[in-house]
């Protein structure tokens, strides 16, 4: 009812290439979707696709919308933040101010200057004359200003130093987010936005592979170590990722009960990076054994 | 708190323009007059200042040139001096619109540059910085964008180059004034009076619009090269036409393609340009020198309107615009 998204045998192709591959999706309002995948992935295409900026086959539906049709329109309702400062270098600050509140009717000029004003952003300076993280800051505090229904964020913090990224998701959750907004966002680091998320979607080959909510995951996912005379214990109930490493056997398990796998280990969470290179490890079983007796007869 | 922030936040929040008032095309033009200040605006203004400098520098010394006319450098002495005794009004006025128009001109001088090398970046420099993508984050469509770099950079950044060269008309009359008074010249009030240094410009300006509307195709080429380029827009630019029509002359050895568009359009554009400023029967001493009107300028374009010639060229610009367009939506 409530999609903010919705896809349906979304592809893009280049050429043999398929980008993204007929996939379907759905993202509810207020949700903190967090789109995961390694490079060459799919990420930044399927959110081009979102934001009208590439054409594709199939169905999808952004707020409503076909996005291919009409991005100006789009924009009114959708931000996004595509890749670290890609703010133009040779605005000022003050003109980018200007600049949005010139073309954006949804723009808060107000909101825009409290926030820079908790920054050392000067307002006077050139867009080149700021470090890498003040572009970053100030570019999140022109989005933030924007009373928008979706946020699109495409590695926004690549290549910024920890207190910078840490800051930047603060101030996202602090300031910005309620649960009439939604928030669509690619990382590396998985572990810095694990905590922020409501959702996850992970994609590999321009398939999603996972689509879950974090709640579901913790429910869904466990992880057991145990030692080597339990292994086959461990094998037997189909674990989707193992890792034998110094004696100690790792394995991950999709919707086994807590209680089978109890009875050889104790059962923890998984950490979304964990998970993630669990599920990424082609669909199969990887056994990345570097364990002491190691035959080199795995592959 | 940084105090200098905070007071520069409560300096901004009583802003001296409010841009929403004006709607989104108009703030895209001011971000493109942003964009390119140095070329529409410092340059030629550190011209108009050197040059006056110059003239003062001439005036003061009494041998500097104020102006040449064709390749014949006059001091401003020389100048004045030699309509001193003309009892023809006409040929005063005349001389001293010739001079005007040639101060000017050295301001309108550098226009082809400050229109070809930001157009030629305009949509170019916003790939390669990637600032398109903050761009496309607007709600505002690439059309739009790509209409406000052509008007602007080809129509309305020229006229404050011709503001400029009337301002240092303007100014060149008033280092002037004096000089000629101490130097009992008896043609202060005509200079005053019969220089159209306000209407000679809105005239040249006129003139320009009417002549960069028979460049569009050039201009609409440029702007698709601009958009298409992966790298050295300019090459884009040149090498096409080039090929065609090297290859148009080795196999089939005619020059349609020169003769229908690269020459044509710079041949029209030249006679436009002929026509109001009537520069052939300028001349030195009896100077027939046509200040550019408006007039002049309308009667040009109607009948420039009767021309399909014209059209076609119209169409065909609107093609070159409508392909940068198309570029910048989808290659990405």
């Amino acid at each position: 009812m409530n999609a903010i998204i919705e896809a349906k045998n979304l592809s893009k192709h280049y050429g043999s290439f398929k980008a993204v591959d007929d996939v379907s999706f759905s993202i509810g309002l207020g949700r903190i979707v967090g789109l995961i995948g390694s490079n060459g992935a799919g990420k930044t295409t399927l959110l081009n696709a979102i934001l009208g900026l590439t054409r594709y086959k199939g169905g999808l539906s952004v707020l409503g919308q076909d996005p291919s049709q009409d991005r100006a329109k789009l924009m009114e309702k959708v931000c996004f933040i595509s890749d670290v400062a890609t703010l133009p270098r040779w605005m000022k600050v003050s003109q980018t101010i200007d600049f949005v509140e010139g073309v954006h009717p949804a723009f808060s000029r107000e909101k825009a200057l409290d926030y820079i004003s908790r920054t050392q952003i000067p307002l006077n300076k050139k867009i080149k004359g700021l470090s890498k993280g003040m572009v970053t800051q100030l570019h999140l505090a022109l989005v933030m200003s924007i009373d928008a229904q979706l946020l699109v964020l495409d590695e926004p913090t690549l290549g910024l130093d920890i207190i910078f990224r840490k800051r930047f998701y603060e101030n996202l959750l602090e300031d910005y987010f309620d649960h009439e907004r939604t928030i669509l966002v690619t990382t590396h680091q998985v572990e810095e936005i694990e905590n922020i998320l409501t959702d996850v979607m992970f994609i590999r080959d321009g398939k999603i592979v996972l689509n879950s909510s974090v709640d579901d995951l913790t429910t869904r996912f466990h992880q057991i170590t145990v030692e080597d005379d339990a292994v086959e214990a461990a094998e037997a109930l189909n674990p989707i990722w193992q890792k034998s490493a110094m004696g100690m056997n790792n394995f991950v398990f999709d919707s086994v009960p807590q209680e089978k796998l109890a009875e050889i280990g104790s059962p923890k969470q998984v950490g979304l990076a964990d998970l993630f290179v669990a599920k990424m490890s082609n669909g199969k079983i990887s056994k990345a054994k570097i364990s002491k007796d190691s035959t080199g007869a795995n592959s | 708190m940084n105090d200098k922030i905070t007071n520069e936040i409560s300096m901004m929040n009583s802003r001296k323009f409010n841009l929403t008032n004006y709607g989104k095309f108009p703030t895209l033009m001011v971000r493109e007059f942003y964009e390119h200040k140095t070329a529409f605006l410092t340059v030629p203004l550190v011209i108009a200042g050197l040059f006056l400098l110059f003239a003062i520098g001439g005036l003061v010394t009494g041998q500097g040139e104020v102006m040449s006319v064709n390749g014949s450098h006059m001091t401003a002495a020389e100048l004045l001096s030699m309509h001193a005794n003309d009892t023809d009004i006409e040929t005063v006025q005349r001389a001293l619109s010739a001079a005007m128009m040639g101060v000017g001109g050295s301001v309108i001088f550098v226009l082809p540059f400050v229109i070809l090398f930001p157009l030629l970046n305009s949509l170019y420099e916003e790939r390669i910085e990637r600032s398109y993508l903050f761009w496309k984050s607007m709600p505002v469509s690439d059309l739009q964008e790509v209409l406000s770099k052509l008007i602007f950079i080809v129509f309305a950044g020229p006229m404050i180059l011709f503001a400029i060269a009337s301002l240092l008309s303007f100014a060149i009359m008033l280092v002037l004034t004096p000089f000629m008074w101490a130097n009992d010249l008896p043609l202060i009030s005509v200079m005053w009076t019969q220089t159209p240094f306000i209407t000679g410009w809105i005239g040249a300006a006129a003139t320009y619009l009417v002549w960069a509307l028979w460049a569009l195709p050039i201009f609409g080429w440029i702007l698709l090269a601009s958009a298409y380029a992966p790298k050295a827009p300019l090459m884009f630019v040149v090498v096409p036409p080039i090929v065609v029509m090297l290859i148009e002359k080795m196999f089939l050895g005619t020059e349609w393609f020169d003769q229908a568009f690269v020459s044509r359009i710079g041949e029209k554009f030249g006679n436009t340009m002929a026509s109001v400023l009537d520069m052939d029967k300028f001349q030195r001493g009896g100077v027939n020198f046509n200040v550019p009107s408006v007039g002049d300028a309308g009667q040009v374009l109607f009948a420039s309107m009767a021309d399909p010639s014209f059209w076609v060229g119209t169409a065909v610009a609107a093609a070159f615009v409508m392909g940068a367009v198309y570029m910048r939506r989808y290659k990405i």
